[in-house]
């Protein structure tokens, strides 16, 4: 069963990710920071990591970029999730390496479709 | 008096004519008087004889007969030869006699004594006699030395007689006889006398014998004159002499008599010399006046007939003057048209001037208002003009700055600095290209700056130089940042909800859910919806202030009233949150506000204390008065504000970032709108924070001025509660605030009250309506006080026994009316205590303390009594003659 975690400082968001993706087979764990995210990150090996870029403690980009410079965690896929649509967030998150960037307010079934895309399921 | 011209000159000319012959007369009687001196004066010799002629007629005599016996000598030889001598004599005699008239005087005599010395003839007077020869003397007759001397030439003094001798000689026939003269000493000085002045004196040479007519004779006077000067006298025959200051001597010398005689005349100087001097002064009068008179007739001329020529020469004149004048006053009209004229151009030129002046003010200052500093430089690449921003901005000189320093100050540290001052430089003599260049960071200005040139050519298409243009851009650059940065909180604040929103709508609409789980996700949406709806509410709240789009509608109200109302608004508050409030009751919290407004401003406050307090606790809110503005501060005990973060609290979408709040919602937009509100109100606001321990938010607001006293009276207000008709208890105070403060406590306690602000409206009203109780104020508006109302209330049976509860900030409880009040609050006082108050009184109790005076006897009574009324005493007290007694303020209900 695939892990993913997801980070975001909204509760409300968090529970519609879950609620998103409980129908897949997947394994999912939360973090409201940045911080505890990219604990969980190097405690749990998550297959995949949803982020928010607003969150206290480290931004979204900023966990991005510490998990992609870091040898061990760096195949984990990641996903920023951000309320910014704009294309300057958008260069920002290609430079903290980010695999995937999904635009709020998204679809719930875009979101599970591309999960499990990048999932292979 | 008004004289003709003319009779002026011609008194000119009389007075001085009159004058002159008066001074002539005078000089001509001066000079009859005086030629005598004057001629002394002038010729020595003709003086001395006239001086000598005291002795003239002595003299005269001499030579007389001297004369006359030459003339007869000489004449006998002509004469008849047939007649005797004596005959011939006597004739020759009688012919001669009448001419010599000083000899022929009756008091001398001629006699002629023949060869044999016989008296032959007799001359006296006019009568010539031959005496007879038996009465012939002989010359015997003559006496003295006289005797010897017949034959020559003598003088002899014989007695009181002179004798004067001169011999008769004829060439031919030789000596025929002598001629005597016989006179008398007395009759010559009696001539003398009658000949000379008073001044005139005959001395001897030795001094002595003097014959003067004032003295004896032999008196002596040698003592008036010196040896020197009688020396000098003998020495000549004729002289003058000075003797002293004032005295002239004029003498003459003579022998007779073998003795030298001297005549002396002796003058007062000083007379003489002022009677010169007068006749010299009169002369020099004379030629004055003569000179006056002509110069006067001169004048009369001048003027009778100069006057004449004048007037014809000056009627030609004026008609040569009155042609010149009219064509001089031509020539006037002509130049004042040409001054009007050039006043007119004046005038024109002046208005032109200033409208030049002002349009040259008026373009300066435009120019100068611009906040671009603009700056041009002429063909010569000199600053030319400069205006206040670019004065400013760069301290420059304002002209002759060079074109390459200008340019070099105005990009000074910026980026490609060399690059830019060279594309600049470059441009200074080129009068057709433009340039721009956006800098970032000017080294000295700190600004990031927008500079500018482009030339300057006149409308004919003249190049006149080149404009600089300089303008700091750094707001317009940090205006578009917080822009676009706003944009993008704005629209993460949006979208952040609408994911929720939109993603469980769509999870709803897709998938099949459980009954609970749909509803929770419908919860979640209209959750994240409230929020949505809220945040765009507070942004367009936030957009309209900030814009001054939002009406303030503005009243007076206590803040106490703000504070009620807000307070209401969080009555259901979970129990974890205690409110306190504390406020200063003694002064009037009126504010001008929208009410609104302000209770929004408490709530967001209130709100964020209970939400940043998540364990709960007190929150505080303080009222009170500082320096004519209201201070109202909001403390909490919650999580606070970390220190980095306080500077930021009050910007739009600004939300403390932390883990101990993530939890807790929010806009951003609260504290901001906070802020615009109290701005907009004249107030201030800030936060005082110790991070974990809590935080104080305050702000401040102007206070509304007193209201002032009116005289009319206030129409009570009666604030009942449903179905309770009579108010129980009446208020009397001024103070609006407390009023309201009372009314409500009391209210929530379940009185009706009534208030009144002023003494008269109180005491009216006890009368018309029952009260169990007035609360009164000491310091009341109008004339009378509370302690007025209390004597009034205790004059009138009816109202006496009303209980009376003093509310005042004075603390003088002892005033002598004290017995006849039932309570004394002392401002501020506590609402609790106002309550505890009002129950005790309306229940007939009273904790109170009662003076009596008496002795000791009646300390039983007195228990006694009291006890009869069911009133417990909790202490009894005695000093001297005075009870102390303090009651216990519970009723004894058993009575």
């Amino acid at each position: 069963m695939k892990k993913i975690l997801i980070a975001d400082d909204e509760k409300s968001l968090r529970m519609l990710i879950a609620g998103t993706l409980e129908i897949g087979n997947f394994d999912v764990i939360e973090s409201d920071n940045g911080i505890e995210a990219l604990n969980l990150a190097t405690t749990e090996k998550p297959d995949l990591i949803i982020l928010d870029v607003m969150m206290p403690g480290l931004t979204g980009y900023q966990v991005c970029q510490k998990i992609k410079e870091d040898e061990q965690l760096r195949q984990i896929q990641i996903i920023i999730l951000t309320a910014k649509g704009q294309q300057a967030d958008k260069n920002t998150a290609i430079e903290a390496k980010a695999d995937y960037y999904v635009a709020k307010p998204f679809s719930p079934a875009y979101l599970l479709s591309l999960v499990e895309e990048i999932l292979g399921e | 008096m008004k004289l003709k011209s003319q009779w002026k000159y011609v008194l000119l000319f009389l007075i001085p004519l009159l004058i002159l012959v008066f001074y002539i007369n005078n000089v001509f009687v001066q000079l009859k008087h005086y030629n005598v001196e004057m001629q002394l004066d002038k010729d020595e010799a003709v003086v001395s004889k006239i001086q000598a002629q005291t002795l003239e007629h002595f003299y005269q005599s001499e030579q007389d007969v001297i004369f006359i016996a030459a003339y007869v000598g000489k004449n006998l030889d002509n004469v008849d030869q047939s007649h005797t001598v004596t005959q011939n004599i006597k004739s020759l005699l009688d012919s001669l006699m009448p001419n010599f008239p000083d000899v022929n005087n009756i008091h001398k005599e001629i006699s002629f004594i023949d060869k044999e010395g016989k008296e032959v003839i007799i001359a006296s007077g006019h009568n010539v006699q031959e005496v007879p020869p038996q009465n012939r003397l002989d010359q015997d007759y003559l006496q003295g030395s006289l005797r010897k001397r017949v034959g020559e030439v003598y003088v002899s003094f014989e007695g009181p007689m002179i004798y004067l001798t001169s011999p008769i000689f004829s060439e031919k026939q030789g000596y025929f006889g002598t001629l005597v003269l016989t006179l008398q000493k007395d009759e010559l000085l009696k001539d003398l006398q009658a000949d000379t002045r008073d001044n005139v004196m005959l001395i001897e040479d030795t001094g002595k014998y003097i014959l003067s007519p004032n003295a004896q004779r032999g008196e002596d006077f040698s003592a008036d004159f010196s040896p020197e000067v009688l020396a000098t006298i003998r020495a000549s025959q004729f002289g003058h002499l000075e003797i002293g200051q004032n005295t002239l001597l004029t003498y003459a010398s003579l022998k007779l008599d073998d003795h030298r005689w001297h005549i002396i005349k002796q003058d007062d100087k000083m007379l003489i010399t002022a009677q010169t001097t007068s006749l010299l002064r009169g002369l020099i009068g004379i030629v004055a006046l003569t000179f006056a008179c002509v110069l006067g007739l001169l004048v009369l001329w001048i003027v009778f007939y100069h006057k004449t020529v004048r007037t014809e020469q000056l009627s030609r004149e004026n008609s040569v003057l009155e042609s010149l004048n009219s064509e001089l006053i031509d020539k006037q009209l002509i130049l004042e048209e040409q001054a009007t004229l050039v006043e007119e151009l004046n005038a024109q030129l002046a208005d032109e001037s200033t409208q030049y002046r002002q349009q040259k003010d008026t373009l300066q200052a435009i120019i100068d208002s611009v906040e671009v500093g603009i700056v041009m430089t002429n063909t010569a690449q000199k600053t030319i003009f400069m205006n206040k921003a670019w004065h400013e901005t760069f301290q420059s000189t304002q002209v002759g700055l060079d074109g390459r320093m200008l340019v070099q100050n105005a990009l000074e540290g910026t980026k490609d600095f060399a690059k830019n001052i060279l594309k600049f430089t470059q441009l200074l003599d080129d009068y057709e290209e433009s340039a721009v260049v956006e800098l970032e960071q000017h080294a000295v200005l700190h600004q990031i700056i927008h500079f500018r040139t482009l030339p300057c050519r006149s409308s004919d298409g003249h190049a006149l130089g080149r404009i600089f243009l300089y303008r700091d851009i750094t707001q317009y650059r940090e205006v578009d940042r917080l822009k676009s940065e706003l944009i993008s909180t704005v629209s993460h604040e949006l979208r952040t909800p609408m994911s929720s929103i939109m993603g469980f709508a769509e999870l709803l609409l897709t998938r099949k859910l459980s009954p609970d789980r749909s509803k929770q996700y419908i919860e979640i949406i209209h959750t994240q919806a409230e929020r949505l709806t809220k945040l765009i509410s507070d942004f367009l709240d936030i957009q309209r202030i900030e814009s001054g789009k939002h009406e303030f509608i503005k009243q007076r109200i206590s803040f106490v009233e703000v504070v009620n109302n807000t307070l209401n608004l969080f009555r259901d508050t979970d129990q974890k949150h205690q409110f306190s409030f504390d406020n200063d009751l003694t002064k009037s919290l009126d504010v001008e506000c929208d009410t609104d407004k302000l209770i929004q401003v408490m709530s967001n406050l209130l709100s964020n204390a209970i939400k940043y307090s998540p364990q709960g606790g007190k929150i505080n809110i303080k009222v009170e008065s500082e320096g004519g503005f209201l201070k109202v501060s909001i403390s909490d005990h919650g999580l606070g504000i970390p220190q980095d973060a306080q500077a930021k609290l009050f910007s739009k979408f600004f939300r403390v970032d932390n883990d101990d709040r993530r939890e807790i919602g929010g806009t951003g937009l609260g504290l901001a709108i906070c802020k615009e509100i109290i701005l907009a109100h004249g107030g201030k606001i800030w936060a005082e924070s110790t991070y974990e321990q809590g935080s104080t938010f305050y702000f401040t607001l102007p206070l509304a001025e007193p209201i002032p006293f009116s005289k009319d009276l206030k129409m009570g207000r009666v604030s009942v509660e449903d179905g309770k008709i009579n108010p129980e208890i009446l208020i009397v105070e001024d103070d609006e605030s407390l009023v309201d403060l009372m009314e409500v406590v009391l209210k929530e306690d379940g009185f009706s009250t009534f208030a009144v602000n002023n003494a008269d409206a109180a005491l009216s009203l006890v009368k018309e309506k029952q009260f169990k109780m007035i609360i009164l104020d000491i310091n009341l508006a109008g004339t009378l006080n509370g302690w007025d109302v209390v004597k009034a209330l205790k004059q009138d049976k009816n109202t006496s026994n009303i209980p009376v509860i003093i509310s005042s900030v004075f603390e003088n409880r002892g005033k002598p009316q004290s017995k006849d009040i039932n309570e004394y609050l002392v401002k501020p006082f506590k609402l609790e205590e106002l309550l505890t108050v009002v129950h005790k009184v309306m229940l007939g109790n009273v904790e109170s303390t009662m003076l009596m005076q008496g002795d000791e006897a009646l300390d039983e009574y007195v228990v006694e009594i009291l006890r009869q009324h069911g009133i417990k005493v909790r202490e009894f007290k005695r000093a001297e003659r005075i009870l102390i007694i303090t009651l216990d303020g519970e009723i004894i209900n058993e009575l």
